[in-house]
């Protein structure tokens, strides 16, 4: 059994015209010890599927379908069970490391916490505990930065602090939100290399929330790519550097600047208020055809392990041949 | 720390003594002789000169001011014409009235505006956050004299159990002297309640919507629990601000209802001063007023370093 199983996840809003699916059908399976990159544009859904799985959507938006962590479905879970299980055996960390702290709070205090409240851990104890986690996270002179603000660390640094804290209760699953995103080029590897590094050790699952195709085939073990609230493709890393089965995806590599040639995908992601009832890739998409309309285009098996929802997949390896 | 201390400290002495400027000036300019005006229309122009002299009138007026503030700095803040007291002394018993009866207030005010200020933000949008919302808009719009009837008929009148006014002394014991400041306390501390929940509220909505309390809720904390722990702390900010303001309008509130419940403090003593036109009580009272209101002002500086690390740098 994977330590991790999502199956036709889905997140409803309610809005004033009624309620909009802005994620439907996510499934997939996370073993204990490896990395699932998840990729899309922003809208994409990637960080709703991120806050569905911790149980913290916003308010008005609700979850469908089924999350099970070793077994136990998360979904129906009652917020005080949640609560217990969130910073514990599940942890987050999140893309603005600046917001992402209390700035009015020593960050030893705050790596603290999370043992103070699962651990009931004495304060002394929690605080040593704190210092060790930060030389953990390869910060230097934890003491000292033990009893500094947020203000005072560089975001190379916050962002290291809040890696600490999540890993405070050796969590099962860690789930990063875009966490190189605000960060310095040079300090973007040294944080995903960090991240690789604690789950080797650990053995903890980690979920890789990303814009960044290329941190996410360096560092994940598979990926999922989402486009309009919807998965397009599901690959193991190695598959999917030899082979992009979707247009979308086609098109998500071919913008990447490192290819040398930079092609943007013409127009934009979808409107979540006025989703089309087939493809929702379709009117960008320079495959497509009438029947893609139609209706949710199925997951369809293109390799080991490697599925894409498109039915013009034919097409789309013929391209990627020519091209 | 150190140079920000100093710099606000140097702010509040020249803060004072602009303070004293200008009530001096002002009374200075304003038409008519403080002698005449003492003493009414019906006086004898060698009363009048008297007077002057005795009041030191016929000096320059640099001179006069250099000698106001120097016999301040001394603690001799001249001698009441009306009462033939020194105003030192007549100041001294009026402010352990005032004072107390603000401070009430200010504690009043503070612990219903954080209550229900962040009883309505974490229940937002709910009927206990209408309820609350609706209340405080009734507080803001009640004047204070007004509320100030209605306790004394519900509490003095009808129930009995608070003296209608007056005040005992400290002498009749700890007590019995709060019982009395108790109604116009509260009288004071509606209005200004009302206002600064909205305020808390409104904090303490901002600070919710924030990433790091979707940290903390990620940590594990339960809502309640990232309110009280990260969100209220960094909520003071503006709500601290919000309350020295109203400790000064505070401290003007007292006048009114000082005279509704018969106290004898400052407000009175203002009160009764500018109807006799007691020129030298006015001029010391209102320079009193303004340096405690630049002394909260001090104070709500030092409260922010105490609430903010991130200012403490400078």
């Amino acid at each position: 059994m994977a330590l991790l199983e999502v199956e036709a996840l889905g997140v409803v809003i309610d809005s004033p015209r009624g309620p909009l699916e802005i994620l439907r059908d996510v499934g997939f399976a996370l073993e204990s010890g490896r990395i699932l990159g998840i990729v899309g544009e922003s809208g994409s859904g990637k960080t709703m599927t991120a806050l569905a799985l911790m149980g913290l959507l916003p308010p008005g938006a609700r979850a469908q379908g089924s999350v099970r962590l070793g077994g136990r479905e998360l979904l129906r879970l009652d917020e005080h069970a949640l609560c217990r299980l969130r910073g514990d055996r599940v942890a987050m960390i999140f893309q603005e490391p600046m917001s992402a702290l209390n700035p009015l709070q020593p960050v030893g205090a705050q790596i603290a916490e999370p043992l103070r409240l699962h651990r009931k851990m004495p304060a002394a104890k929690a605080a040593a505990e704190a210092r060790r986690l930060l030389a953990r996270v390869h910060l230097p002179d934890p003491d000292r930065l033990a009893a500094a603000f947020p203000h005072q660390l560089s975001g190379g640094q916050r962002q290291r602090v809040m890696i600490a804290m999540a890993l405070a209760c050796g969590p099962d699953l860690l789930v990063a939100d875009e966490p190189t995103t605000a960060l310095d080029v040079t300090v973007q590897a040294q944080i995903l290399d960090l991240l690789v590094e604690l789950v080797e050790e650990t053995g903890m699952s980690l979920i890789l929330v990303s814009h960044d195709l290329a941190a996410v085939a360096e560092t994940a073990d598979e990926v999922l790519v989402l486009y309009g609230g919807t998965v397009v493709e599901h690959a193991p890393v190695a598959a999917m550097l030899r082979h992009r089965a979707h247009p979308y995806t086609q098109g998500l590599f071919a913008a990447r600047p490192a290819t040398g040639l930079f092609r943007a995908i013409p127009g934009s992601v979808p409107d979540l208020a006025a989703l089309p009832p087939g493809c929702r890739f379709a009117d960008r998409c320079p495959l497509a055809i009438a029947a893609c309309g139609d209706g949710p285009p199925p997951l369809g098996l293109v390799g080991p392990g490697h599925r894409a929802a498109c039915i013009r997949l034919e097409a789309a390896a013929a391209t990627a041949e020519a091209s | 720390m150190l140079f920000f201390l100093l710099k606000r400290l140097a702010g509040l002495v020249a803060t004072l003594a602009a303070a004293t400027l200008v009530v001096f000036l002002v009374l200075e300019v304003l038409p008519g002789d403080p002698a005449q005006v003492m003493l009414g229309t019906e006086a004898r122009p060698e009363q009048v000169a008297a007077l002057r002299h005795e009041l030191g009138l016929d000096r320059p007026a640099p001179q006069r001011y250099v000698a106001w503030i120097g016999g301040m700095l001394r603690g001799d803040l001249g001698r009441s014409y009306t009462y033939q007291v020194p105003v030192a002394e007549l100041v001294g018993e009026r402010l352990l009235v005032t004072v107390p009866l603000a401070l009430l207030a200010m504690a009043l005010t503070t612990a219903l505006a954080l209550g229900l200020g962040v009883y309505a933000a974490a229940h937002q949008g709910q009927a206990g956050d209408l309820g609350v919302m609706g209340l405080t808009q009734l507080g803001i719009a009640v004047p204070n004299f007004w509320f100030a009837f209605l306790l004394i008929l519900l509490f003095a009148v009808h129930l009995g159990w608070f003296p209608s006014g007056g005040f005992p002394g400290w002498g009749a014991g700890i007590g019995a002297a709060l019982k009395a400041l108790l109604l116009p306390a509260l009288a004071l501390a509606v209005v200004q309640a009302a206002i600064l929940a909205r305020i808390t509220r409104s904090a303490v909505l901002d600070i919710l919507g924030e990433d790091f309390i979707r940290t903390a809720r990620a940590k594990g904390n339960s809502r309640a629990r990232a309110l009280w722990r990260h969100a209220l702390r960094n909520a003071l900010v503006p709500v601290v601000t919000i309350m020295g303001l109203q400790f000064a309008s505070l401290l003007a509130g007292t006048i009114i209802v000082e005279n509704v419940f018969t106290l004898p403090g400052l407000g009175r003593l203002v009160f009764q001063a500018i109807t006799q036109h007691d020129l030298i009580v006015i001029q010391d009272v209102v320079v009193l007023l303004a340096g405690l209101v630049i002394l909260i002002n001090f104070a709500v500086d030092l409260l922010y370093l105490a609430i903010d690390p991130r200012l403490r740098r400078r």
